[in-house]
């Protein structure tokens, strides 16, 4: 992990724990995860067949077999054990020091004109129904002025769940769209960029490195967020990136504003009814030819139900309510209903930025963490 | 070496939403969440206590402090994290075990209620 001035250091057992938690989640990930496929082959599969005569038609008619598997308890309890204690850690190593962590943070964003917040801006609701990937508070709740405690927490487990795997800082969503732009679009040269539900900018830094001479606006609801976002950016000398605390479904720019709209991983943390009307957003602050451009986790369309099922284990139990929905959805219709027309409108896939170096250091391999290591699913739109 | 004084938050404080139930037997759920915690505690312990022993080597002699700013060399690291993939190995013994039953079988086999 790379070091900046506000990332929360660990002492000696905090730094233990989350180094074993990572090697748990590895060890889960590679050696019992593969159990759940035997499991359906083995006896859930024909038991199925046994009583319905026929394949599933879908993720929805396994689930209820599956569920009464023995490994695939065993398998989800160790998996959502690890969520809890990954963020008992993590808080436990920001809480003890957050006096002193939120200090460090107003110190490098005081006055400065690349942080912009709204106290006054009311959290959209699907950051306040529930506590997304099981992270007490989720990303909006302050315990103290100036808050940055659930952005450090975040930051500081990230590896855990990761196995390093998105790199020294975290940012291998971003530094895959920076590829796909240099193998798909190497000639694009935006001027403004806006990244969505940037979080603490781990992929909006990425693409201001890449494009040093475009203005990058970060934005986000969460405060905490892009508090710490802003101190880690101005830590690591990225200077073209504005933070910037909006609700995504009515933003305050003009029309035709951006050359290219991106997001990382956004969508499935919205809602059924957000996701159309910033869509609707995203279209109109697009400059004619401007690009919107976001990359997520894999659809299931087109997806062995087998597959399917297995990937949808966070909707429910990793507190990620709208994620099997969002993955169902055709997004090229839903761009069309959102104004972008349909032949400008495109699915791509971004190949994973891996780090090699870190993965040696932590004696992992490079074990796919059931998709998120590889490829990711990408769609965009030109305006 | 005093300890700090207590958090003003309570890091343990559970995420807004439903708890997902796993098994039968709501027991079974209580009691993977203490197994796992117990077996956390003591690879936290055993990595100390491998701190302990690095530091005691290399200083010939003891001060918590020193334990406490002890940065594993990339060495360390790669054996630590030998030390505890062998130790889950070590822990999750019953479920690898019956996972392999499983993936030798050639027939289906009924699940145990």
């Amino acid at each position: 992990v790379t070091r900046h001035a506000v990332f929360p250091e660990g002492n000696h057992d905090e730094a233990a724990r989350f180094s074993f938690l990572a090697q748990l989640n590895h060890c889960i990930q590679t050696k019992v995860f593969p159990g759940n496929r035997a499991a359906w082959e083995k006896r859930v599969r024909p038991r199925f067949l046994a009583e319905q005569g026929r394949e599933p038609t879908d993720r929805q008619e396994i689930a209820p077999y599956m569920e009464r598997d023995l490994h695939y308890q065993t398998w989800s309890s160790l998996r959502r054990n690890l969520m809890e204690m990954r963020h008992e850690n993590g808080r436990a190593l920001v809480l003890r020091q957050l006096a002193d962590l939120n200090a460090r943070a107003r110190a490098l964003n005081a006055q400065s004109p690349r942080l912009e917040l709204d106290p006054e801006l009311g959290m959209p609701s699907y950051l306040t129904a529930r506590d997304i990937h099981c992270m007490p508070g989720g990303y909006h709740t302050e315990l103290q002025a100036d808050d940055i405690s659930a952005a450090a927490n975040y930051d500081a487990g990230t590896y855990v769940v990761t196995a390093g795997m998105l790199g020294p800082l975290n940012d291998g969503a971003g530094r895959s769209i920076v590829a796909w732009f240099r193998e798909h679009q190497p000639q694009f040269s935006p001027r403004r960029i806006l990244d969505i539900g940037c979080g603490m900018g781990l992929n909006a830094l990425p693409l201001a490195k890449a494009f040093p001479q475009a203005e990058v606006i970060a934005l986000d609801a969460a405060a905490p967020l892009l508090r710490y976002g802003h101190a880690r950016a101005v830590s690591l000398g990225v200077n073209n990136v504005r933070f910037v605390q909006q609700d995504a479904e009515q933003l305050a720019f003009p029309e035709a504003s951006f050359d290219l709209v991106t997001t990382a991983m956004f969508w499935h943390e919205t809602s059924a009814e957000a996701l159309p009307r910033i869509l609707a957003e995203v279209r109109r602050v697009l400059a004619p030819a401007g690009l919107h451009l976001s990359l997520e986790q894999p659809t299931y369309r087109g997806m062995p139900a087998y597959d399917a099922f297995i990937r949808d284990w966070d909707g429910a139990n990793n507190n990620e309510p709208f994620w099997g929905a969002l993955h169902e959805m055709n997004m090229v219709d839903e761009m069309v209903r959102a104004g972008f027309e349909r032949e400008r409108c495109f699915e791509t896939e971004f190949v994973g930025q891996l780090a090699p170096e870190l993965a040696s250091e932590s004696g992992m391999d490079q074990g796919r963490d059931f998709g998120r290591g590889g490829t990711w699913y990408g769609f965009g739109a030109w305006a | 070496m005093t300890l700090p004084p207590p958090a003003a938050f309570d890091a343990a404080h559970a995420a807004r939403g439903d708890k997902p139930r796993f098994f039968d037997d709501p027991a079974v759920d209580q009691l993977m969440s203490l197994v796992l915690a117990l077996g956390t505690e003591l690879a936290v312990t055993r990595e100390r206590l491998d701190t302990v022993e690095r530091v005691l080597e290399e200083a010939g002699g003891l001060s918590r402090q020193a334990v406490e700013n002890y940065r594993p060399d990339a060495a360390a690291k790669s054996d630590r994290a030998r030390l505890h993939q062998e130790f889950l190995r070590r822990f999750l013994r019953g479920i690898l075990q019956e996972q392999e039953r499983l993936a030798a079988a050639d027939a289906p086999s009924p699940q145990v209620p």
